[in-house]
């Protein structure tokens, strides 16, 4: 759009057909809905010389006209009248919604795509207010500004909207804190929030709180902190992820095109162990006061339950499940079992030591990574050097750059059955956001 | 249990910015002796899909210069180098596949 609007160059954009509700959304709220587009089937990756050439002598499977004919005329059709008429107007989103019925508003919000389509708390006045209570944040302090993909317009929030949707997603007040603390995080440029809102890759936020306010709010770190039955963890998670469509405009199938999705898209929210941590604190290792307590937000592709000890840890990190992790650098966490932190620190292993011989244990075989779908898909040059080199030199890729790409997060049962749990990462840039939670004084 | 009582509760949606309109490029008058730069934004195989317009330039528009043009990072970066060299050697542009 840049190159017609400011450079003045007549351009065309071919589009695949499934994205044309984005594609339209994208250029009519960018101030351009008759920017020339032309749409072929999706998909294009993967497909053969001959067979996108089938696209190209083939109709546009949006307006049923022949694609290069469409392509000719975009480039040289004048513009009539009503596509040079100025069209400039304000779109503003109302702070009450107008009062009606609960059944009534439930409705609203359902039909509006305002929640995850499950039941939600109605965000009244006064529970609004009750949440904006455990925040030192004034309710009209921007908290952010969010948009779904590069080329989209930034949508502004304030403090109060995202009270709306803790709300919403049923956090008790007390929570708050936490939920502001997650949405600072995901807007870290860090973090690549439009990345993860737009992919066809399944990836979500994981949150992990470390220090003390995880256990004084509830949040859950031992049996099955991954859910179901954890209030505390379910609703930030969940809070989150409504902001994220809310705010950030992230909707299934219009801004977010993840293929498959993952039960973690509706909430991957855990604590980290405090009662028998053989280590300091995670928020301490990452240079906090043990005093702090820490949101740490990584990007999770999905989550793998891994039962043993570091070799099958290890054996998962080293499988096919990281080649996206691989392709961008990704950092990646552990989650581990209590029983095998402690076992490994008696061994005299500290954490660090841990992340080494995870890194060491998790290769994937470059023979696997060659025969790999991603491997022919994407371009040679876009893996990254460390990886190409490894494959060439030692016949296998570590599951990341180094081993500090490892975060290690103690969690779960103290069960002599250690389950863990291995997240791959997807996106660029290699992502681990920490904000500090503030909880009110009193 | 629902009841008839209205409730008055807050909308949980972001504002959007205001929507300014943008003038296009006028269009040119025909491509014949033209040149129409091809820009890979590298989503993936986008170059596979832009030497296949390319060539079918070459088939039925002969007269048609076609240069194919990779934007010079990700395709979530704007270019204004390549913009510029767009604008100061070409007359107009196709880009290809974005999402």
């Amino acid at each position: 759009m840049t190159i017609d609007h400011q450079y003045g160059v007549p351009t065309v954009a071919f589009h695949t057909h499934t994205f044309v509700r984005v594609v339209r959304s994208v250029v009519e709220v960018s101030g351009m809905p008759h920017m020339r587009q032309v749409f072929v089937p999706m998909p294009v990756m993967g497909k053969t010389p001959r067979e996108l050439r089938g696209y190209i002598d083939g109709n546009d499977p949006i307006s049923g006209r022949p694609v290069m004919q469409e392509v000719i005329e975009g480039l040289t059709r004048p513009f009539d009248e009503k596509e040079l008429k100025e069209v400039t107007f304000e779109r503003s989103t109302p702070r009450l919604v107008e009062p009606d019925t609960e059944e009534n508003l439930h409705r609203l919000f359902h039909e509006n795509l305002w929640t995850d389509q499950l039941p939600i708390i109605l965000p009244t006045e006064e529970r609004v207010a009750e949440m904006l209570a455990h925040t030192s944040h004034k309710p009209d302090e921007v908290v952010g500004r969010m948009r779904a993909t590069h080329f989209r317009e930034y949508w502004e929030y304030t403090v109060e909207k995202v009270a709306v949707n803790a709300v919403m997603a049923g956090c008790e007040p007390a929570h708050f804190p936490v939920v502001v603390a997650a949405v600072q995080a995901i807007l870290d440029p860090a973090f690549n929030l439009r990345g993860v809102q737009t992919t066809d890759e399944n990836v979500t936020p994981l949150l992990v709180v470390g220090g003390p306010a995880a256990a004084r709010l509830g949040i859950n770190a031992g049996w099955g902190a991954l859910g179901p039955g954890w209030a505390a963890n379910a609703a930030i998670g969940r809070a989150v992820r409504l902001v994220m469509n809310n705010l950030g405009g992230g909707w299934p199938g219009a801004v977010s095109f993840a293929g498959l999705g993952q039960p973690a898209r509706y909430s991957l929210c855990l604590a980290e162990r405090e009662d028998g941590l053989p280590w300091p604190p995670l928020p301490v290792e990452l240079g906090y006061r043990p005093e702090q307590s820490v949101l740490i937000a990584l990007r999770a592709e999905t989550v793998i339950n891994v039962t043993g000890g570091l070799d099958e840890l290890g054996s998962v990190m080293g499988s096919a499940a990281s080649l996206f992790g691989i392709l961008h650098s990704g950092r990646v966490a552990v989650i581990l079992s209590p029983f095998t932190a402690r076992r490994l620190a008696a061994a005299g292993k500290s954490r660090a030591d841990v992340r080494r011989e995870l890194f060491a244990r998790g290769r994937l075989p470059a023979e696997v990574w060659r025969r790999s779908w991603l491997h022919g898909t994407v371009r040679a040059s876009d893996w990254p050097e460390w990886a190409r080199t490894a494959a060439e030199r030692e016949d296998a890729i570590p599951a990341v750059r180094e081993p500090d790409d490892i975060t290690l997060v103690v969690a779960g049962a103290d069960l002599p059955i250690p389950q863990h749990a291995y997240c791959p990462s997807w996106g660029h840039p290699p992502c681990r956001v920490t904000r500090e939670i503030v909880l009110p004084a009193s | 249990m629902a009841t008839s009582d209205k409730v008055t509760v807050l909308n949980p949606m972001g504002y959007p910015p205001k929507v300014t309109h943008k003038s296009l490029a006028p269009r040119l008058d025909t491509l014949d002796g033209k040149t129409v730069y091809l820009v890979d934004c590298r989503f993936d195989d986008a170059d596979v899909f832009l030497k296949q317009v390319q060539a079918w330039f070459a088939e039925h528009m002969p007269s048609v210069k076609t240069i194919i043009k990779p934007i010079s990072n990700v395709y979530t970066k704007d270019d204004p180098a390549t913009w510029a060299e767009i604008k100061a050697n070409g007359d107009a542009a196709i880009i290809g596949v974005g999402h």
